[in-house]
C-alpha cells in the first residue's frame, strides 16, 4: 500500500505469457464495451433522426443530423442552466479546494493534540447516506436564505466534496517534499510565501485533482440541485435533464442531445488534466 | 559571525525526550559539528535553531539575540539541507540569489553576488539551468551558493555530504572547509560520520539519546573521551572494550586485569575507584602493537582475519576468547592462524564505570603528587 510509484508499475508488469495478455486484453475491451456503451447510445441517438429512431433498434445508426444539437444550443438549457452548473460548479470547486489546501496544511504542518484523530474522522462521513443530512441541510439552506441561490448550492456541494478533496490533498502533500519549504522560510520568506514559492509548484497536481474531483461532483449532482432550486432559472443541468424527460411527447434526440452536451466539459476537463488526475489520485489511492 | 549559545533547551515528541536539557555554547567564527547516531537529537537541534522547530523550553540566542521567539526569516541565518532542498522550478541562478531578493536587494546587487559565489563554486555555465538537470553534487554547490550569497551570521548545516557519493564528499568536505575558513563565519555542521567532524570541526559537540556527551577539540575528544559512548563513537577502527576487568594491587604493584591480560599501571593512580573495583577496559586498535622480540608482551593472540588498507592493515585477532582489533603498519605482513605477541602502552588505555560508561579519571603520579 505504501509503494511509492502506484498505479504504472501495476500495469507495466512483465507480461509472463502470451496467452495471459491475450485473456488480459480481451477482459479490459469487454470491460470497456460495457461501460461505454451506454454513453456510446446516447451519441449514436442523439445525431438520428426522429424517422430513424423510430425505425427499429441499429447498433449504427443510419441517418444523420445535427438539429438535435441546434435545439438543444438555442433552448434555454445551455443559455440558463449549463450557465448555472458552470457558474456553481466553479465556485464550489475555488470554495472546496481552498479549504481543503488550508485544512491539509493544517494537518501537515502543525502538531497538535487529536490531529489524527480528526483527519480520519473527516473522511468517514461518506459512512453515512448523504440522503440522511438533505433535510437537516434544506432547513438550513432555507433558514439563511440560501434556497434558489448559487451561493446555497455551492456550499452545500463544498459540504459533499470536502472529504474527498482533503483525503487527496493530504495523501499528495504528505508526498511533496517540505524541505524547499522550509529553505524558503529560512532563506527569509514568510511561512505563507515560502508555501507558495516552494511548496505550491510541487503540489500543482493533487491540487488539480482535487479541484477537479469538486468540479465533477458539483456538475453532476442532482438530489440538492433539485430541492434547493426550484426557480426554474436556478437550475442546474442535471435538473434539466430530468425536466426534459417529464414532458408528455419524450424527444429522445433532443434528450441525448442535451445528455452529450452536459458529459462536454467533464470530458473536456479530463482530457486537459489527465497527467495531473493520474498522479494526484494515484498518491491518494495508495499512500 | 556571531556566536550562538543555547540555554536548557528541550523538545518532546509525545513521549520522546529528543533534546534534553542541551547547554551548548558555539564561538563566532567557530566551525563547531554536532556529531551523533539517528535518533540522537542533533537535526532536531539544529532545526530548533533555524525555527523550522519550536522548543519545549530554553532559551536559543544567536550574537547576543534571543532568537527562539522569531520566525525563521529573522534570525540572520543560511542552512544547507541533505537533499538540496533547491527551488526545483528556479533557475540555479534564481536559486542562488533567493536570499538576497527576499532581503530585497537592488537587482544590481542581487546580479553581482550570484555570478561572484557562481564563479567562487565553478558554477558560471549553469546558471540558467534547472537544479534538476545537473548531478547531486552539482545540486548541493547550488545549495552551498545560496547559503554563501547571503552574509548570514550564522550558516547552518544539516548533513549536507550525506547524499553525495565517497568520492565527492570528500573533495566536497574540503570545499567546504576552505569556504568556511574564507567567510570567516560561524557555521553549525550535523553529522553522523565521525571522520567528517574529525576534519572539519574546531569543536566537536557528541549527542546521544537527546543528550549532549561532550565538547572538545576534535583531537581532545579523540584522546580523552568523557564516557565510553564518546570512546566507541570516535575513532575508525572502533576503540576495543573488554568488559569485566579489573583494578588489581599486589604490592606496590598496580594493573588492570581482563580475563586474559594483565596491563600493570605503575605510574597511575586510579582516584575514585577501589581496587578489585570492576572497570571497562579501553584501548584503540591503534594502540595495541606486535611485541618487538625480548620484549615482555602483554598478550598472546591469534590472527583471525588480516584486512590490508594500504597504509595500514586492520588486524582482527583473538586472546583466549576475548575479540581484539587492530591496526599496524601496512608492510607488516600477518596470516590467519598465526600467534602473535602484543603490547599495550598502559598510557593510551581508558577505563570506564561498568555501570555508567563514564570514564574512571586517571592521573599519572607525577601529576598526583605536583
Amino acid at each position: 500500500m505504501a509503494s511509492s510509484t502506484p498505479a504504472p508499475a501495476r500495469s507495466a508488469a512483465p507480461v509472463r505469457n502470451l496467452g495471459g495478455a491475450i485473456l488480459r486484453g480481451l477482459t479490459l475491451i469487454v470491460l470497456l464495451l460495457i461501460f461505454m456503451f451506454p454513453f456510446y447510445w446516447m451519441v449514436a441517438t442523439s445525431v438520428q433522426t426522429a424517422e430513424g429512431l423510430f425505425s427499429g433498434v441499429k447498433i449504427v445508426p443510419d441517418t444523420f443530423t445535427l438539429a438535435n444539437y441546434q435545439s438543444v444550443l438555442q433552448s434555454d438549457f445551455v443559455r440558463i442552466n449549463v450557465r448555472n452548473s458552470l457558474l456553481i460548479a466553479t465556485g464550489t470547486t475555488l470554495l472546496t479546494t481552498l479549504l481543503a489546501l488550508a485544512a491539509s496544511l493544517g494537518y501537515l504542518r502543525y502538531r497538535y493534540r487529536g490531529r489524527r484523530f480528526f483527519s480520519r474522522l473527516v473522511v468517514l462521513v461518506y459512512l453515512f447516506p448523504t440522503v440522511l443530512v438533505l433535510v437537516p441541510l434544506y432547513f438550513v439552506a432555507s433558514r439563511l436564505g440560501l434556497l434558489n441561490n448559487p451561493f446555497g448550492l455551492m456550499a452545500v456541494h463544498s459540504v459533499l466534496a470536502l472529504p474527498l478533496c482533503l483525503w487527496i490533498l493530504q495523501s499528495y502533500l504528505e508526498g511533496v517534499p517540505r524541505e524547499p519549504e522550509e529553505a524558503a522560510m529560512v532563506f527569509g520568506a514568510s511561512r505563507a510565501r515560502a508555501f507558495r514559492i516552494a511548496t505550491l509548484p510541487l503540489a500543482a497536481p493533487g491540487i488539480l485533482a482535487a479541484a477537479a474531483f469538486a468540479f465533477i461532483l458539483s456538475w453532476g449532482e442532482f438530489m440538492f440541485a433539485f430541492i434547493m432550486g426550484p426557480d426554474p432559472a436556478r437550475k442546474t443541468v442535471p435538473v434539466a435533464l430530468k425536466d426534459l424527460f417529464s414532458s408528455y411527447a419524450m424527444d429522445w434526440g433532443v434528450v441525448t442531445a442535451a445528455g452529450v452536451a452536459a458529459t462536454i466539459p467533464v470530458l473536456l476537463l479530463f482530457w486537459l488534466m489527465a497527467k495531473y488526475l493520474a498522479a494526484g489520485l494515484a498518491k491518494g489511492a495508495f499512500d | 559571525m556571531a556566536d550562538v549559545g543555547l540555554l536548557g533547551v528541550n523538545k518532546w515528541y509525545g513521549d520522546f525526550h529528543a533534546v534534553n536539557d542541551l547547554n551548548l555554547a558555539i564561538n563566532d567564527r567557530e566551525f563547531m559539528v554536532i556529531l551523533g547516531p539517528s535518533g540522537s537529537g542533533k537535526t532536531t537541534a539544529l532545526r530548533m535553531i533555524a525555527g523550522l522547530e519550536t522548543l519545549d523550553s530554553g532559551e536559543i540566542r544567536i550574537g547576543g539575540r534571543r532568537v527562539d521567539p522569531l520566525p525563521p526569516k529573522d534570525r540572520d541565518i543560511a542552512m544547507v539541507f541533505q537533499n538540496y532542498a533547491l527551488f526545483a522550478h528556479m533557475t540555479v541562478a534564481e536559486n542562488i540569489g533567493f536570499g538576497l531578493r527576499m532581503a530585497k536587494s537592488p537587482e544590481a546587487e542581487v546580479k553581482r553576488r550570484v555570478l561572484e559565489v557562481a564563479e567562487l563554486l565553478g558554477l558560471e555555465q549553469w546558471l540558467s539551468a534547472r537544479p534538476r538537470h545537473l548531478s547531486g553534487g552539482m545540486q548541493q554547490r547550488v545549495a552551498l551558493g545560496r547559503a554563501i550569497a547571503r552574509n548570514a551570521s550564522l550558516y547552518l548545516m544539516d548533513e549536507p555530504l550525506s547524499n553525495l557519493d565517497a568520492l565527492l564528499r570528500v573533495k566536497t568536505r574540503t570545499e567546504i572547509i576552505k569556504l568556511a575558513r574564507s567567510l570567516q563565519t560561524t557555521v553549525m555542521y550535523v553529522t553522523h560520520d565521525q571522520i567528517e567532524a574529525m576534519t572539519m570541526a574546531h569543536r566537536i559537540a557528541i549527542m546521544k539519546d537527546g543528550v549532549l556527551q561532550q565538547v572538545g577539540a576534535p583531537l581532545d575528544v579523540y584522546r580523552t573521551p568523557h564516557n565510553r559512548f564518546v570512546a566507541g563513537f570516535i575513532g575508525m577502527p572502533q576503540m576495543n572494550f573488554f568488559e569485566g576487568s579489573r583494578l588489581h594491587r599486589d604490592g606496590d604493584q598496580l594493573s588492570v586485569d581482563t580475563s586474559v591480560f594483565s596491563i600493570p599501571l605503575d605510574r597511575r593512580v586510579v582516584a575514585p575507584l577501589d581496587m578489585g573495583d570492576e572497570v571497562v577496559l579501553g584501548v584503540r586498535p591503534e594502540h595495541i602493537r606486535l611485541a618487538n622480540p625480548g620484549m615482555t608482551p602483554t598478550a598472546e593472540a591469534v590472527v583471525d582475519v588480516v584486512e590490508p588498507l594500504g597504509a595500514q592493515t586492520l588486524v582482527y585477532l583473538s586472546a583466549g576468547r576475548m575479540p581484539l582489533s587492530m591496526l599496524i603498519d601496512g608492510h607488516i605482513e600477518l596470516v590467519p592462524g598465526q600467534v602473535v605477541q602484543l603490547t599495550i602502552n598502559q598510557d593510551s588505555i581508558h577505563l570506564f564505570h561498568p555501570g555508567t560508561g563514564s570514564a574512571v579519571p586517571t592521573r599519572t603520579l607525577e601529576e598526583a603528587v605536583r
